[in-house]
């Protein structure tokens, strides 16, 4: 069954719904409505890749540095081919996952909410839009959520009021997180724990974490939440999915209301035809709306549901900078994968700027002994391009060289901040018609465009951190204002809103053009907040397979 | 203490979670505790490992078979077979430099053959020459065995390294609390 080229993938008799794309958000509406009894087909361009407690492949390759992160789960080619025609190089493929389960394979974990603010921004300051609905009304959808993808938390976080309690019990801080602690105690800044959807312990049939530590991009065991629990799930309810076939148009009626059925092609090169009473886009914030901008007609001439012309525009990624420090003081003994402490006192805003700040403290591994040894002694890369002439360095030699590589005055801390990314137009997701992938389509083209708002915010948390840095009485090795990293946060792209004019979906994820296309993904999303999106996400599909359901 | 993959895979209880269907059939092969068949190396590639070994790893880090074979037992056998083909290829390679297979030379001359073939100046690959695929499968892959247990790491200080199942910071507490 795993990546099996010679599986039977011609399409199912017309079912109730047809969903692209088998990630966390297509995986928990197939099974919401596949154990409520309706047929449901399951179409991924990805693999399947084999089960958690099998993933040992995957870590081999995660642990070598000789790999990137891309070759874990095998992203990058002909398939996975895009533009970055904007002002800075966005690095697509090594924040997404194609596959069954999607960029849940590789994500980091996090899964804390969004604030009442970030659904009433234009109400509240004037800037960026609001949400069709409030966080109050998505309330009990977080909380199902946390249930369905088993976060771990506990009620600590004194910026965002809960009622419900945490699935799991949290990961403890640790003796790192004490010293970040510490230091905010004195600046009058509260931390609090990170939920994740890790298990502290075992969980509706998913191991418990025993701290691989390599969660990003794998964890080998399924300790950490993936879309494929879902998917499984939904198998177990008798949804079909079919792995390796990337949908190539969306196909629609005569009269172009609604949508007949999709197109896919297999491994073997044939194309079929799904047909289905009801269809869901959950294929993340690049590949839906490029979907979208591919299945134009004479009806749709700028792209299937594209009335408004915003599918594709407001694409949203959230920008990190990450400050690095010494301190005189040692930290963590052991290496984790994943970090335990944030910072949401810098979240919630009076006035317009500085946006939303989410810190995370970092759990940094307190030597790195296998990168080294892997490049036999090397600190960096410029020392392997030194080996044809001076060789790499085994046995004794090699033990003195990590010894040496890890030198250092005291020890090296690490603080991110996430900050919010407000819509604009300019940045976007077109499609590149010079470019096509191994299918002849054309590619998609991503344009992260930051804006001013954003990069005032960075210099705010960049001077949060680095006097935090030096109330730790640690000196600042430095910010990388200058090179923010996207958080591989994929929004804003068919967006959510209550005028067709400027939006493409509207709050029960329903296209306004079409009314059996529906839309789960963080390309919903009308702003983003400084979070990361995944529990979002889950929490609209939660509440999107209601409203499908109600019209099945 | 010998922790490592297998054990982990031991230790988590087949019983409660293969009834899930949680672990692969392969996975519980391996943790049946077999030692034959396609889930492990045949014994010339083991050997050589184990010779390869003497010479990359710190004097101090003795070097077990079991170890070697613990370390392929949860990769797949797509990797296996490559490990395979890379040992018999160093070793053809000793023979033809030295007139003696791989595992029958001195430790220096083992080194010899490394430096030679180019395995310490190239970078590791998983396909390409001799070179870079021993480089990757096999000098790469014992230092990822060693490094990815506290058999390497305690030389360092450390006692639970990426890749091994030492368990979370707190974890007993939160076993007991709950």
């Amino acid at each position: 069954m795993e990546n099996d080229r010679f599986a039977d993938r011609r399409p199912s008799p017309p079912a109730d719904v047809c969903i692209v794309g088998a990630g966390v958000a297509g995986g928990i509406v197939a099974n919401e409505l596949a154990s409520a009894g309706y047929s449901v087909v399951v179409l991924e361009a990805g693999e399947r890749f084999p089960p958690p407690g099998d993933r040992f492949d995957q870590q081999e390759i995660a642990l070598r540095e000789s790999h990137t992160i891309e070759d874990v789960w095998n992203m990058g080619g002909q398939r996975d081919r895009f533009s970055s025609s904007g002002s800075g190089e966005y690095p697509l493929n090594s924040r997404r996952v194609k596959g069954v389960g999607g960029t849940t394979l590789h994500w980091g974990g996090y899964s804390p909410r969004l604030h009442p603010k970030d659904f009433e921004m234009q109400t509240r300051y004037g800037i960026g839009r609001d949400w069709p609905f409030s966080y109050e009304q998505l309330r009990p959808y977080y909380a199902a959520a946390e249930q369905e993808l088993g976060v771990s938390g506990v009620d600590d976080n004194p910026f965002l009021e809960r009622q419900e309690p945490f699935p799991l019990p949290a990961f403890p801080t640790t003796h790192t997180d004490s010293l970040f602690a510490d230091a905010c105690e004195t600046l009058g800044i509260e931390t609090h724990s990170l939920p994740q959807a890790r298990n502290t312990q075992a969980y509706e049939g998913r191991a418990q974490c025993v701290g691989y530590g390599t969660c990003s991009p794998v964890c080998p065991i399924g300790a950490k939440y993936s879309g494929d629990v879902h998917i499984r799930r939904a198998e177990q309810s008798s949804a079909r999915v079919l792995d390796q076939v990337p949908v190539q148009r969306i196909e629609h009626d005569r009269r172009g209301d609604s949508v007949e059925a999709v197109v896919y092609v297999t491994p073997a090169g044939d194309r079929h035809r799904q047909e289905a009473d009801h269809f869901v886009l959950a294929c993340g914030g690049v590949e839906t709306p490029r979907l979208l901008l591919l299945s134009e007609s004479d009806r749709y001439p700028a792209g299937l549901a594209n009335s408004s012309g915003a599918v594709g525009r407001y694409f949203m990624d959230h920008p990190y900078i990450t400050a690095v420090g010494e301190i005189p003081a040692s930290g963590n003994p052991n290496p984790m994968g994943y970090n335990t402490l944030q910072s949401q006192a810098f979240y919630d805003h009076d006035s317009a700027g500085p946006g939303s700040i989410m810190l995370t403290f970092d759990n940094a591994s307190p030597v790195d002994i296998l990168g080294p040894a892997l490049r036999g002694g090397d600190e960096n890369v410029w020392g392997d391009l030194a080996d044809p002439v001076e060789g790499d360095l085994w046995g004794d030699k090699l033990v003195d060289a990590i010894r040496d590589s890890n030198e250092k005055g005291g020890t090296t801390v690490k603080m991110h901040a996430a900050v919010e990314h407000l819509p604009r137009r300019e940045s976007s997701v077109t499609l590149d018609g010079a470019k096509t992938d191994d299918n002849g389509n054309p590619v998609p083209d991503v344009r992260w465009e930051l804006g001013t708002h954003a990069r005032e915010t960075h210099e705010t948390a960049a001077e949060i951190m680095r006097d935090i840095i030096r109330e730790m009485g640690g000196t600042v090795r430095g910010v990388n204002l200058a090179d923010p990293g996207p958080g591989g946060h994929h929004m804003g792209t068919t967006r959510m809103g209550r005028d067709p004019e400027s939006s493409v979906v509207d709050e029960r994820l329903r296209t306004h053009d079409l009314g059996n296309l529906s839309i789960v993904s963080s390309s919903v999303f009308p702003t983003g907040g400084a979070v990361n999106p995944t529990l979002t996400i889950a929490a609209l599909a939660l509440r999107a397979s209601e409203a499908i359901a109600a019209d099945l | 203490m010998t922790r490592n993959r297998r054990h982990f895979l031991r230790g988590i209880g087949l019983g409660s979670l293969s009834g899930l269907g949680l672990l692969s059939a392969r996975s519980i092969r391996n943790s049946s505790g077999s030692t034959t068949g396609s889930s492990e190396l045949d014994d010339a590639t083991v050997a050589t490992m184990v010779a390869l070994a003497a010479v990359i790893y710190p004097r101090t880090v003795s070097v077990e078979h079991s170890f070697v074979r613990n370390y392929v037992t949860v990769l797949g056998p797509e990797h296996r077979t490559r490990i395979q083909r890379a040992a018999r290829e160093l070793d053809l390679a000793a023979r033809s430099m030295m007139s003696t297979g791989f595992s029958s030379l001195s430790v220096e001359r083992r080194a010899a053959v490394l430096r030679n073939l180019g395995a310490s100046s190239v970078q590791p690959r998983p396909t390409g020459t001799v070179a870079v695929r021993v480089r990757y499968y096999l000098v790469n892959g014992l230092l990822v065995a060693l490094f990815t247990s506290p058999k390497g790491t305690t030389l360092f200080g450390i006692d639970n390294p990426p890749g091994y199942p030492g368990g979370y910071p707190g974890q007993e507490q939160i076993m007991e609390d709950h």
